[in-house]
């Protein structure tokens, strides 16, 4: 058929595709779960933006409306900041992943049985948090409806793990090695289920951050944890782009994210 | 401010400023408009060039360009400046809403503009933003393609169609169309090498 070229992974020109915004859906969710965990499709990925970004300067130059500029920075006044003014991250020397050559490329072998795997322990913390509600909520009636909508999230979010290109992670405390927390992370949209996580109180916040293979953790978004059953919960959402090899969860004094992480309480490896 | 303002007003030299733009990116960062605007001025005018290009229409291609300065603004973090340069994570961006974009539009519209067009650009074009050297080696780049390839990239590129939908349009199996994607990328790239190495990357 198709003569194989110097593709160094199976899934090289499905990365190829992705760039180019030109897959069917769940042909994007596949890449991007796929991505995590190959430096090799990472790399051409960047190399395939950077190609493409000489064809996209290369068309042809129109001057944009006059009014843009100014629509654009008038939107901006009016548009709060996502993250937190913080100072970036600062310059971590980069493990510059050369693309090495893995000697058996297996990216298809490791995934199905991951997702069995991943989707039986959910449904075992799915499981084990609805029941643990019940005891809470039996003290207080008036929380019958918070209970049947956290049961709804939790059977939401364990069918969301299943989904194809669906990421996620079982986050362990740092301290027992329980699971305290779960998340999916879903074409750029992040949940997070605390299965065991205490109250964070006023003046703390939880952050979620998510840890490339190289580079700095990112902070995803805040989230709190109220007493009790607490539901899961949406957490930032970012479109496109890689999902990440770990995730983690700190609590921070304030409101906001710092730039880096300064208590971790849980954190586990994303799985696919 | 000062030290950026020269670069800014010369963005035509040929050499996409990218020098300072992690100073830029860190201070909207921070949350500094004007830092925006700085950045709109240097790559304004080539995101809203490829989105107009993609969309083949102004009005879609500014709401495009407004969307992406926008989301970079809220969540100027999505910018890893590990991963690349500025200029092309912000293209990539362009060019992803810009396909979302006339994708739900009417698809007659693009379906006459893409298939006219296989090559990078109209000749005689006004290729300031990189430079018409440059421009002219990215058009030579894609003309040395085969006819096959070049197709296929164009459609999908600037045509916004999926892999799926060019192998309907072009009577070819859908693996052929994904190896010709991938193959025509991989020559463009060696071709352009030289652009890549420095300048274009960082």
């Amino acid at each position: 058929m198709t003569p194989a070229h110097s593709r160094d992974c199976p899934m090289a020109e499905q990365s190829v595709g992705w760039v180019l915004h030109a897959l069917e859906p769940e042909e994007e969710f596949e890449v991007e779960g796929h991505l995590v965990g190959c430096p090799v499709c990472r790399t051409i990925v960047r190399e395939t933006e950077e190609t493409l970004g000489l064809l996209g300067s290369s068309a042809e130059q129109a001057e944009p409306p006059p009014g843009l500029r100014a629509r654009i920075l008038g939107a901006a006044a009016t548009t709060p900041q996502v993250q937190p003014p913080v100072p970036p991250a600062p310059p971590v020397p980069v493990v510059v992943e050369p693309p090495r050559r893995p000697a058996a490329p297996s990216a298809g072998s490791r995934r199905s049985p991951w997702t069995r795997v991943g989707v039986l322990v959910a449904a075992a913390v799915a499981v084990a948090a609805i029941a643990g509600l019940g005891v809470v909520n039996a003290q207080l009636r008036t929380q019958r409806d918070a209970e049947a909508a956290r049961a709804q999230s939790v059977v939401a979010m364990v069918q969301q793990m299943s989904r194809p290109g669906a990421q996620h992670a079982f986050l362990a405390s740092a301290a027992s090695g329980q699971t305290i927390a779960a998340v999916v992370s879903d074409g750029g949209v992040r949940t997070v289920l605390p299965v065991d996580l205490p109250a964070n109180g006023e003046d703390r916040v939880y952050v979620l951050w998510g840890l490339p293979g190289t580079g700095s953790p990112a902070p995803l978004g805040t989230f709190d944890v109220a007493g009790g059953a607490a539901s899961a919960v949406s957490v930032g959402s970012t479109s496109g782009g890689a999902g990440f090899a770990q995730y983690a969860i700190s609590i921070e004094p304030g409101r906001v994210a710092p730039a880096t992480p300064t208590d971790v309480v849980a954190s586990g490896r994303a799985e696919i | 401010m000062a030290e950026v303002a020269d670069e800014a007003e010369s963005p035509q030299d040929g050499r996409p400023p990218g020098r300072d733009d992690d100073g830029l990116v860190a201070r909207v960062v921070v949350g500094e408009q004007a830092a925006l605007g700085q950045l709109y001025d240097r790559y304004g005018r080539r995101a809203y060039s490829l989105a107009r290009r993609i969309c083949a229409d102004d009005g879609l291609a500014e709401d495009v360009v407004q969307e992406v300065f926008l989301v970079f603004w809220r969540e100027p973090r999505r910018f890893d400046a590990q991963r690349g340069s500025f200029s092309t994570w912000l293209l990539t961006l362009v060019h992803h809403k810009a396909v979302d974009a006339v994708r739900k539009e009417s698809a007659i519209r693009r379906r006459t503009v893409a298939a006219e067009e296989p090559d990078a650009a109209g000749p005689g074009a006004d290729h300031a933003a990189l430079g018409a050297v440059v421009a002219g080696q990215v058009r030579d780049a894609l003309g040395g393609l085969p006819a096959e390839q070049r197709q296929a990239l164009a459609l999908a590129y600037y045509g916004g169609y999926t892999q799926r939908e060019v192998a309907a349009l072009t009577g070819v199996p859908l693996g052929t169309v994904k190896s010709r994607m991938f193959t025509g990328l991989q020559r463009l790239r060696g071709q352009l090498g030289s652009l890549l190495s420095d300048g274009g990357a960082r």
